[in-house]
């Protein structure tokens, strides 16, 4: 008997190595369809507040950059409330990918609502995740951005950003109207004033542990470059030098901001050390340097500089001061921004006497163009490399808008009246303490 | 009396200006500063998550793949060694006999591989974001009426989504429809097969 099975073992070898060799089908692309989504009303164990709410912001969360389509309550066959009551059949007749299904229960000394909800997979008819979000009943939103994230992250193996913010500068309507720092969610919705001053506020930039921001304000009459503490609001000016203070970026490290000095007569790129608490020079050309960013590894700095005679992006290694020019097509490339794998730059671009923003591999050199409206500045990158949300502008007034990184999804953000300029987009936010209250 | 309660209502404003000029109140502080600041709001969410499917780990065995993919085979079990490798030669020989048609089975083999490719690729949703070069490699197995009866990963392209975005694509799929073949080329060629999620650009 073991004999036979093991000539039977050989045969399978032979059968399989010599007379069958196996054949190998490439599969080169996949379609275009946004992945189809449930998220079944939330069943409420409560009487506040309105059930309707938290499917709906997850719904429209996963939505609004193209990737997933959600289905409507109506459209559903059956409104499951827990992983046992899932008809598997009736979410395939649908062509549903993905089904979210969960409980809102509240308790606990803090009386926190708590989500309990499974991402399952319908094709495969099995669970991919359990989670449970809790928080104040007050920040529904907020905990309803996170059970976004977390099935975006379920889904699409990149993190959801949907509880990340945006800072930007915005300028009050009349001439003479006030500066704020503003904070909001990406959608433009839950905004609050940071700081404000009479005087201009420049380049918003997020530290990437999400604690702090660098900007430029003109308070004391010339440019100097702060750092505000987000969660305590306490601010510091960094060491003023003569001239320009401009566009100040934070290392990946947190531990240098590099910015543009005019110190010496023309704008440089400088590195401010808060371990020494002095500025070093990094570049050292007759040119004008500037709108330096910081490689996500922080080994490289990429910085507009006119040396050429026309503004390019340039590339600085950090370690031996060398630059390479890095745009070479169009005679106007500027405010380049790595994205978070650092492969691509994302910049601003003219063609044809219209600014658009564009990525440009770094590797291959090929350059996209995503929007094609005139006048776009600024943008700013997701943390997960997905989107970028830009300044721009719609009949004369200041907007911000977004597009998804392959061009095809965009979107405004709602802010209200008066200009709005400089978007910087925050790294992802660590706010949760997973395990805390379990 | 009248007098005390004057005082004390006189008093009481008094201090109770005081205290609210210390607890800042009155914003004074924006008189004299241009500048306000605020600190971020926070919204505490708290979370705990449970993974259920480790996708690297997974094999999806879900029929019994020996069983079903050498059929062929089950007929020599009952036989001896010897009368097994005496059909193996004989397979061999047919093999070698075959090879004059073997422009002919190309072309077959690559028509059916295009109809199994479109069906997967209409089927495919890749993630947004993957590194290029991510490859993976599922096996599948399937009876003559073109459905698939089993489906593993052979090699992992280390994106957990894009590894099953391929699996979704193919369990979409449940059954290849247009492989009316000949049995021989079926066993051969089609009942047990490799594809490469490899996406171009």
């Amino acid at each position: 008997m073991k004999n036979k099975n093991i000539a039977l073992l050989l045969s399978l070898i032979f059968f399989s190595s010599i007379i069958y060799p196996q054949l190998r089908i490439e599969i080169t692309e996949g379609t275009k369809d946004p992945i189809r989504v449930a998220i079944v009303p939330i069943t409420w164990e409560l009487d506040y507040p309105a059930r309707e709410y938290l499917h709906q912001i997850v719904s429209s969360d996963l939505e609004s950059f193209g990737e997933f389509k959600a289905l409507t309550p109506q459209e559903m066959l059956s409104l499951p409330q827990n992983e046992e009551e899932v008809l598997y059949r009736d979410w395939k007749l649908l062509d549903v990918d993905y089904l979210v299904v969960g409980t809102a229960s509240q308790g606990g000394i803090s009386k926190n609502i708590s989500v309990n909800f499974s991402v399952i997979d319908v094709m495969r008819e099995r669970t991919l995740r359990r989670s449970v979000s809790s928080g104040s009943a007050n920040h529904l939103t907020a905990l309803a951005h996170v059970m976004s994230d977390r099935i975006y992250e379920e889904i699409n193996g990149i993190p959801g950003i949907y509880s990340t913010k945006i800072i930007y500068v915005k300028k009050d309507k009349p001439a003479k109207g006030k500066y704020h720092l503003k904070l909001a969610d990406i959608d433009g919705q839950n905004d609050s004033v940071l700081f404000s001053s009479s005087e201009p506020l420049m380049s918003p930039d997020w530290s990437s542990d999400g604690r702090k921001l660098a900007y430029v304000s003109f308070e004391e009459g010339s440019s100097r470059i702060y750092i505000q503490e987000l969660y305590t609001g306490s601010r510091i000016g960094l060491k003023m030098e003569e001239g320009i203070n401009s566009s100040p970026d934070w290392s990946p490290n947190n531990k240098y901001i590099s910015a543009v000095l005019s110190k010496d007569g023309n704008p440089d790129i400088y590195m401010f050390d808060f371990g020494t608490n002095s500025w070093e020079q990094l570049t050292d050309h007759f040119g004008i340097d500037t709108e330096p960013d910081w490689s996500p590894n922080g080994k490289k700095i990429i910085f507009t500089s006119n040396r050429s005679g026309s503004p390019q992006i340039y590339e600085l290694t950090v370690s031996n001061r060398k630059i390479r020019r890095k745009t070479f097509e169009g005679s106007y490339n500027a405010r380049a921004r790595y994205t978070p794998d650092g492969r691509s730059i994302v910049f601003v671009h003219r063609r044809e006497g219209l600014f658009h923003i564009a990525t440009q591999d770094l590797k291959t050199g090929r350059i996209k163009i995503l929007t094609d409206t005139n006048l776009d500045e600024s943008p700013t990158i997701s943390p997960n490399g997905n989107v970028i949300i830009y300044a721009t502008k719609n009949k004369e007034e200041n907007i911000l808008a977004g597009i998804s990184i392959d061009g095809k999804t965009k979107f405004i953000l709602p802010t209200d009246l008066g200009e709005v300029r400089e978007p910087s987009w925050s790294p992802l936010l660590k706010l949760s303490r997973a395990n805390k209250l379990f | 009396m009248q007098n005390y309660l004057a005082g004390l209502t006189i008093s009481f404003i008094l201090h109770l200006g005081l205290v609210l000029s210390f607890i800042n109140f009155f914003r004074i502080d924006l008189l004299y500063s241009i500048n306000s600041v605020s600190p971020m709001p926070i919204q505490l969410i708290y979370e705990k998550s449970e993974v259920i499917v480790k996708e690297n780990k997974i094999n999806m065995i879900e029929g019994s793949v020996k069983e079903k993919v050498v059929s062929p085979l089950s007929i020599i079990e009952a036989t001896d060694s010897k009368a097994e490798l005496a059909s193996i030669e004989v397979e061999k020989t047919l093999l070698s006999k075959e090879k004059i048609e073997v422009a002919g089975l190309i072309e077959e083999i690559s028509a059916y591989s295009k109809v199994i490719r479109d069906q997967v690729m209409n089927n495919w949703k890749p993630p947004t974001l993957f590194e290029r070069g991510t490859k993976s490699e599922l096996i599948i197995t399937l009876v003559p009426t073109g459905e698939i009866i089993n489906v593993s990963i052979s090699k992992e392209s280390g994106n957990k989504a894009f590894d099953r975005s391929a699996l979704a694509a193919v369990y979409k799929v449940d059954k290849f429809e247009g492989l009316d073949m000949r049995r021989k080329l079926f066993d051969e060629h089609f009942r047990i097969f490799t594809l490469v999620f490899n996406p171009k650009g």
